[in-house]
């Protein structure tokens, strides 16, 4: 079953002669339960195509179908509550409020939904529980460690229970140490049945993956699967030739196919 | 959700204590310096009313001299000062003639004379307004006295004197200088009686009776040859219509006056009504010049709002990313704006009931406060933070998600 389904998608930035194709005719289905790592150098569209996932903007063309809801053309209101219901979000540099202690910031985006701040703070206390923060509730951010305010983000990104998670270079401002711890909670999270995608320049990041996608100059020029632990070679990345993404769904679909077929005959 | 916000106001009041409090000043200066005024305003039109209506409704008062003109629109055309201070168009035959009216149960006069009262103990005293009068003074005026008597018929020509409550404190030092004598242009006047204390007020407009040296007329003229009558009271009997006989009175000395119309006269209702209009004016007038400083108020509001905004970018970025609407943000904003208002306008209420409070312990100001004006200054308040909150707040809930986010 797919939960992200991108047809066509292009983006356009400026106006007149001073115009940049940032993603150009960019076709994408990704599964639910599916950890994908998005690489590519600077400049290739990583973030615009994480942005326009993420509901933050919106594509000059295509259409993209999330969570069996066509999404393309929502105006912003509709996609803050999109973002709100659907999407949790997971960032470099955390991006906790700092005037909030962690419990508040973790049911913060509750809070867009109306619930009651008992509520709302029970559920925060839960998951935090969870991440095993339980006890640095009423801390503040500046209180924490790299990798514990980082776990605190990711409590928050889980709290409104979304489809979708997106991390954009989530241990990019942390430690070797912690980026593990991170990287394993992520992991965790993943086999509880959710889909994560992940932007990184850090290929060994892409272990924990199940699929690596690799950008460069607006397109999709590799999408490949990836074994349990394996690990994507950059180089031979980039350096192989560019894939079609109209076939490449294709096969995708066949393979989908034949999986339940077997399920259906077991 | 609206509870949250406030909350998350409050929090970010109390993060910057010193700014939050510095954006308010101009607020609780605005709103104090408003109901402080009204307050005075109000007080002093009391205080001055209520010495007005002192005066009984049934007295017709003349004076002499005609001291302005009213145009065809009712507005006053020329003012004339000599009606003030020249020699009185006014004579003892129209007193006469008053008394012959129907409808006139009894008529005083008072004429001005120069000069002060003085003893021994306070020999440069100039606080003393000193009258000629007639027997029934007290009760045309409805004076009552608090000690002593007035002075009879058979007393016009006596040496003694009717004085006021602040005379007797100040030339004698108590509060019964009965018998004491005091001196007026050389002559020694024997002290017979003293007025019960009358309200004062502030501005004093008219003749503050605590003040009052009254002596018969017969040694006011021994005093200083010709009278000068002042003011000439009269009162209408029960049963009678006040403005049917002022009419009269008005006809009689039109006529004694050969046509000529150099007196006017003044009736209580009048009188009151013309104050009231007078001080309800001056009060508006100056509150509105004080609700100036309300509006600067609210401009300091908005610039440290939009500083606050955009200090706040990235935060406004996250909230959005993780699902708050546009309208979100700007009800967030535009409450943080009120709540700082609406508390700038209740410290402003709590700084002019101390300093009313302290006019009115120090000064002779009476200063009232109603309700009303509470309400409307915290009202007003409230709205100066919603109007200037605006512009902040859609600023905030207009940010790019992605831009915001990239803020640093």
């Amino acid at each position: 079953m797919s939960i992200i389904k991108l047809e066509h998608i292009s983006k356009v930035y400026g106006f007149g002669n001073a115009t940049t194709l940032a993603l150009d005719d960019i076709s994408l289905t990704v599964d639910k339960g599916e950890f994908v790592a998005i690489m590519g150098p600077s400049g290739s569209g990583k973030s615009t195509l994480l942005n326009i996932i993420g509901l933050l903007d919106r594509a000059s063309q295509g259409t993209y179908v999330l969570d069996n809801r066509n999404v393309s053309r929502l105006r912003s209101n509709a996609r803050a509550k999109a973002r709100r219901d659907k999407i949790g979000f997971v960032f470099q540099s955390f991006n906790l409020l700092p005037r909030m202690t962690v419990i508040e910031n973790v049911a913060l985006p509750l809070a867009y939904r109306g619930m009651t701040t008992l509520r709302r703070l029970h559920r925060a206390d839960q998951i935090l529980e969870k991440i095993g923060l339980q006890s640095r509730e009423y801390y503040y951010p500046r209180q924490l460690s790299g990798g514990q305010t980082q776990k605190v983000a990711i409590a928050r990104a889980l709290v409104n229970r979304p489809s979708l998670i997106i991390a954009d270079e989530p241990t990019g401002n942390l430690d070797s140490a912690s980026s593990e711890v991170i990287m394993e909670l992520l992991s965790e999270i993943h086999h509880g049945e959710n889909t994560i995608i992940m932007v990184t320049h850090n290929p060994d990041l892409t272990a924990y993956a199940n699929r690596v996608i690799y950008m460069r100059d607006g397109r999709i020029h590799q999408d490949k699967d990836l074994k349990k632990h394996e690990t994507a070679d950059i180089k031979e990345l980039h350096n192989a030739p560019s894939v079609d993404e109209e076939q490449l769904i294709a096969v995708r679909n066949a393979k989908a196919k034949k999986k339940l077929a077997k399920a259906a005959i077991k | 959700m609206i509870m949250t916000n406030i909350k998350m106001a409050q929090s970010s009041i109390k993060v910057s204590k010193v700014r939050s409090l510095l954006t308010m000043l101009g607020v609780v200066i605005g709103v104090a310096s408003v109901v402080m005024i009204v307050a005075l305003g109000e007080g002093v039109k009391n205080q001055v009313l209520s010495q007005i209506s002192q005066l009984d409704k049934n007295v017709i008062a003349i004076r002499p001299g005609k001291a302005f003109d009213v145009g065809r629109t009712g507005g006053i055309t020329h003012v004339n000062i000599s009606s003030a201070v020249g020699t009185s168009t006014l004579s003892e035959s129209d007193v006469s003639s008053i008394k012959a009216l129907p409808g006139i149960t009894s008529v005083s006069y008072s004429a001005m004379i120069t000069g002060i009262a003085s003893t021994i103990d306070a020999p440069n005293y100039a606080n003393a307004t000193i009258m000629a009068t007639l027997p029934q003074n007290p009760n045309v005026l409805g004076q009552k006295l608090e000690f002593g008597e007035f002075f009879g018929e058979n007393d016009m020509k006596a040496n003694t004197a009717v004085i006021g409550s602040n005379i007797a404190a100040d030339l004698f030092k108590i509060r019964d200088p009965i018998g004491r004598v005091m001196t007026i242009r050389g002559v020694e006047f024997t002290v017979r009686g003293v007025l019960a204390i009358n309200p004062e007020n502030p501005l004093n407009i008219g003749t503050n009776f605590n003040n009052a040296v009254y002596i018969p007329v017969g040694a006011g003229k021994d005093l200083v040859g010709n009278l000068q009558i002042s003011e000439l009271d009269a009162k209408v009997a029960k049963g009678y219509s006040v403005n049917q006989v002022s009419d009269k009175i008005h006809q009689t000395i039109l006529s004694n006056h050969r046509g000529e119309e150099d007196f006017s006269i003044v009736k209580q209702a009048e009188y009151l009504n013309a104050t009231n209009q007078v001080f309800g004016l001056l009060t508006n007038l100056v509150a509105a010049i004080a609700a100036i400083s309300l509006l600067v108020g609210g401009i300091g509001i908005m610039n440290i709002m939009l500083a606050s905004v955009s200090e706040r970018t990235r935060e406004i970025g996250v909230r959005k990313a993780v699902g708050a609407t546009n309208n979100q943000i700007l009800s967030q904003f535009l409450i943080e704006a009120t709540v700082i208002s609406v508390f700038g306008g209740v410290l402003g209420v709590l700084l002019s009931l101390l300093t009313t409070f302290a006019i009115r312990l120090t000064t002779t100001i009476r200063p009232s406060l109603s309700l009303t004006t509470i309400l409307i200054a915290t009202g007003v308040s409230t709205l100066v933070g919603i109007i200037f909150g605006m512009a902040p707040a859609i600023q905030a809930a207009r940010k790019d998600p992605i831009e915001a986010l990239r803020y640093e």
